[in-house]
């Protein structure tokens, strides 16, 4: 799913709900990184993040008698999870909770960068290409070190960030009229 | 950080009163006191701690996450050691981010102690590594006889209490004169215990990195530090 090779995972990022508002028909969800799982957990990876989701939703239903129809999950690209995996996580965790039924789409958002001296915007994979693959490998434990082996594409600048592309995210959540 | 028994965390909120220099010494004297230690640099924007150690190696991948080097018994991690010596620009939004992915990939397996240094100011390295280390850690908090120190030195006292981070207490480096100093005022006005003064040792600052580890073991700093460390309550030899 990254421009490098992947060999060792990082951690898991735990869909975690920060703030939900009406929209439309249905509930719409927000998760961000909260990253609180310790190491041992890496192994289970794609379950850990799949039982974050379900909490999630079970968390934002919980007591209202509302029933999920469907939803969506959006995976940062930086977060190196396995789509297959996560994919069939969420099939059997959903099957075996109380959201059994509900149906979900899954997406990448791509990882983006932003130069903060000039406003260039520029694609994750732009922002590395013309580096080593052991350079490359830094930057995949630790996407932050960016500014440390590049630098803005059209300015040059050090002042780089990352917009998008972390974690997972639960978005536009249905729920099924009683 | 549940394989680590006791979290040691080195702050004083001022730069230049040597919170780096203290944590590594720190962390030699209780890695050569039969504990197994390791030493997290989370100087993001100043890191020093491979540099006073003479850290060459880098982090090594394994199964476990990032296993670091290790000088003579003691684990050494410092994002220098991953940007390579180049600069490390980061923002607010970042830092918290980079702290906690630090603290996730680092194997440093089972640990005695780990001993964190951090950079200057009250920002996200301090209140991270506060929210994680204080279940089964403490902060010992560096000044120097200066108003300026004292100054910031109560804020992160404070913010620490606020917390609930256990303080292990309050050391004065770089003190001149045995007299009660600003320090000690501080110490006893938070009831926050006073470990002791660290005579100012020109040697050390301008040897402070050329300095091998044994040598910087052997220096009156060290000697007064390890008093302190005593003070706080660690067994050490």
């Amino acid at each position: 799913m990254g421009p490098w090779p992947r060999r060792i995972r990082r951690r898991p990022p735990k869909p975690q709900i920060v703030g939900s508002s009406p929209t439309g028909p249905g509930l719409r969800v927000i998760g961000l990184w909260a990253g609180k799982a310790p190491v041992g957990l890496r192994l289970m990876h794609e379950y850990v993040i799949a039982r974050g989701v379900i909490d999630s939703l079970l968390k934002a239903v919980s007591g209202s008698g509302r029933r999920i129809r469907d939803f969506r999950v959006v995976v940062g690209e930086l977060s190196m999870l396995n789509m297959e995996l996560l994919n069939e996580a969420l099939t059997r965790l959903l099957e075996a909770s109380e959201l059994r039924g509900a149906g979900f789409r899954m997406e990448v958002e791509p990882a983006s960068v932003g130069c903060g001296s000039c406003g260039f915007s520029m694609s994750f994979r732009e922002a590395v290409s013309g580096l080593s693959e052991e350079e490359k490998e830094m930057i995949h434990f630790i996407p932050d070190l960016l500014a440390s082996y590049t630098s803005c594409k059209r300015c040059g600048s050090l002042d780089l960030r990352i917009v998008s592309g972390r974690g997972v995210s639960v978005r536009d959540v249905s729920i099924l009229e009683q | 950080m549940r394989l680590i028994s006791y979290t040691v965390i080195i702050t004083g909120g001022k730069g230049g009163v040597g919170k780096s220099l203290i944590a590594a010494t720190a962390a030699l004297i209780l890695s050569t006191s039969s504990s197994k230690v390791g030493l997290l640099d989370l100087d993001l924007h100043g890191p020093s701690a491979s540099i006073i150690l003479g850290v060459g190696g880098a982090p090594v991948e394994s199964e476990e996450g990032l296993t670091p080097p290790t000088v003579d018994c003691l684990e050494v991690m410092s994002l220098d050691l991953l940007a390579k010596g180049r600069p490390l620009p980061l923002r607010g939004e970042s830092k918290e981010e980079v702290v906690k992915e630090v603290l996730a990939l680092t194997a440093f397996g089972s640990l005695d102690y780990l001993v964190v240094d951090l950079p200057p100011g009250t920002g996200d390295e301090l209140l991270t590594v506060s929210k994680y280390a204080r279940q089964s850690g403490g902060a010992i908090v560096v000044t120097t006889p200066t108003k300026l120190s004292i100054a910031v030195a109560a804020k992160v006292v404070e913010i620490l209490a606020s917390m609930s981070m256990p303080i292990l207490g309050l050391v004065e480096n770089m003190a001149i004169g045995q007299a009660d100093s600003l320090s000690e005022t501080l110490a006893r006005e938070t009831g926050v215990k006073f470990l002791g003064r660290i005579p100012f040792d020109p040697a050390i600052f301008s040897d402070a990195g050329r300095l091998s580890r044994n040598e910087l073991l052997n220096t009156r700093f060290a000697a007064s530090l390890r008093s302190a460390l005593m003070n706080a309550g660690f067994k050490v030899e």
